[in-house]
């Protein structure tokens, strides 16, 4: 959409006030959210980091508009999140592949960005969103002829091919070995560059969050909550070398201990 | 019917097996072998035993029952087929009209599915006499009763694949503004095609008696009717012929609906392996 006006974009930035998210069920009920709030800048990359069940995958269906929370409100730029779903604005990628068994990688990859209506069909869009993610050979096979970490990225690819302002991505490379999703981590840092879009990233890896963010709020739970936030200063673009710089292990070290927590550091 | 579901969605994940020629045969020839030997073991105990011809018929006899009698059974049959070939298309349209309208409409399933549970409860076979007093002797009373007793397993099988949806990708659609009718058409009716064939399966047994049963109870022609009418002659190698030309029928048919799903396997990769 706007290739070559790098953070130019009219891409909205993400406010939540207040959110508190309570699952009930048959009389008993687990807070999983309480009392949160969230900016986000248009244009950011921003990581959410936390310990498993911490709630960050629902978090990130809060802000995406698909799961209403029972306290507070999420704003994406002017409107609310819901307008947010109906202008088609949000690109999700969920922790779980979800692939039509019965479509092939490009139709699965297609299918959302037909029925956002973006684009016109057969435009090649689905197959360009497949070069990103490295699976151009594997366009035609279906979802149980492709490995976890593929499917993971067919996932992924489809919800590049929508080409939304905001993209909110749970665990995208949690099943990816590590030289590939070094790889990824560039072509995402890359296609961050190039459109200016806001990214939510979800992720447990210290390294990753670091090397990806500007702003890296970490979470806890019991009730999920966010303890702190980061702003991750290292010069961009980063390569893979950044990784071995000692401000980059600052940042990490110091991840580290807030979510091992106080108690650990003697 | 359940177990069975759960069997073929596990199953629906994997590569769908190729059934060949040969291993179609080999699964084949055991049981025909077995069969062949229980039909020479009935012709030559009915011989040692000397069973009366009223009581039961040779193997042999019904052979020639059905040679001399080909164009009577040829008739009967037609008149069965015609019935259980449109019952069971009426079956399939309401069973699943019925489902869609179950999943789509919350006061459908809160208002209307429990009673249509309900009513599997009354052996429908004992209604065919009273289809036979309202619609008289014409083929009516014969849909009615084939669509009655063949609709539901469609429908629940059908019902069952329809909810069977993944979570997530109920999301994703939302995330697109997806409306109801498109989830509907797009995820779930496709999800449900599994389904749906295991309700087919049972559905076309059950139209097939329902035909023949109704048909006993009141037809000038047809399989059942010839059953019947034989008996009242005591002709009982005509029975066995009338009622080895329905079974046979009954088969045909059950494999037509596995073939269908074969077919549609092309499209559907998930349809699982058929049995046929
Ligand atoms: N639909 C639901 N009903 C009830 N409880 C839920 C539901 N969804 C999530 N939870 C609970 O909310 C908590 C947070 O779940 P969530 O999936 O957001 O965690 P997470 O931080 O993404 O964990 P992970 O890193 O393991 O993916 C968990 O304790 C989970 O059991
Ligand atoms: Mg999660």
């Amino acid at each position: 959409m706007a290739k070559g006006r790098p953070h130019q974009m009219a891409s909205s930035g993400i406010t939540a006030r207040g959110i508190g998210m309570t699952f009930s069920r048959r009389g008993a009920s687990t807070t999983v959210l309480e009392s949160l709030d969230l900016d986000i800048a248009a244009g950011s990359f921003v990581t959410l980091l936390g310990p498993s069940g911490c709630g960050k995958s629902t978090l990130l269906k809060i802000l995406g508009g698909i799961l209403q929370p029972t306290e507070g409100s999420v704003h994406i730029g002017e409107s609310t999140a819901a307008d947010a779903v109906a202008r088609k604005d949000i690109g999700l990628v969920l922790q779980r592949p979800a692939l039509l068994p019965w479509k092939t990688a490009r139709e699965n990859v297609a299918m959302l960005r037909d029925l956002a209506k973006k684009g016109t069909r057969g435009d090649g869009a689905a197959d360009r969103a497949l070069e990103l993610v490295g699976l151009t050979h594997a366009a035609d096979r279906l979802p149980h002829e492709l490995s976890g970490g593929m499917a993971q990225r067919v996932s992924i690819a489809r919800a590049l091919a929508m080409d939304p302002e905001i993209l909110l991505m749970d665990e995208p490379f949690g099943a990816l070995d590590a030289i590939t999703r070094d790889a990824m981590n560039e072509t995402l840092a890359g296609i961050w560059a190039a459109t200016g879009k806001t990214i939510v990233f979800v992720t447990h890896s210290i390294s990753e969050a670091v090397f990806l963010s500007d702003t890296i709020h970490v979470m806890a739970s019991d009730p999920g909550r966010i303890v702190e936030e980061v702003t991750i200063a290292l010069d961009r673009p980063r390569r893979a070398e950044v990784l071995d710089t000692s401000e980059f292990l600052t940042y990490s070290t110091h991840l580290r201990e807030q979510l091992v927590g106080p108690e650990a550091r003697v | 019917m359940t177990a069975l579901n759960e069997a073929r969605a596990l199953g629906s994940t994997k590569a769908p097996a190729r059934p060949s020629l040969a291993r179609t045969w080999g699964r084949a020839w055991p049981p025909l072998l077995f069969a062949a030997a229980l039909v020479v073991l009935w012709e030559l105990a009915v011989n040692v035993l000397g069973v009366s011809s009223y009581v039961i018929a040779k193997p042999t006899e019904i052979l020639t029952t059905i040679v001399a009698k080909w164009q009577l059974l040829l008739e009967d049959t037609w008149v069965t087929t015609a019935e259980v070939v449109l019952g069971f298309l009426i079956s399939i349209v309401v069973g699943i009209v019925l489902a869609l309208l179950v999943v789509r409409f919350a006061w459908v399933e809160r208002a209307v599915y429990p009673l249509v549970v309900l009513f599997q409860v009354v052996p429908k076979v004992a209604l065919a006499p009273i289809f036979i007093l309202w619609f008289g002797y014409s083929m009516t009373p014969k849909l009615v009763l084939i669509v009655v007793m063949a609709f539901f397993p469609i429908t629940i099988n059908m019902v069952l694949g329809l909810k069977r949806v993944d979570e997530d990708l109920l999301l994703l659609m939302k995330s697109v503004g997806s409306t109801r009718n498109q989830i509907l058409a797009r995820i779930q009716i496709p999800t449900a095609l599994p389904y749906l064939f295991a309700g087919l399966r049972i559905g076309i047994t059950l139209a097939v008696i329902g035909a023949v049963v109704a048909e006993f109870s009141g037809s000038q022609a047809g399989l059942g009717h010839r059953i019947q009418f034989a008996s009242t002659q005591l002709d009982t190698a005509s029975m066995f012929a009338a009622l080895i030309v329905v079974s046979v029928l009954g088969l045909v048919l059950y494999y037509l609906v596995g073939l269908l799903e074969f077919v549609m396997r092309r499209r559907f990769p998930h349809l699982a392996a058929t049995d046929a």
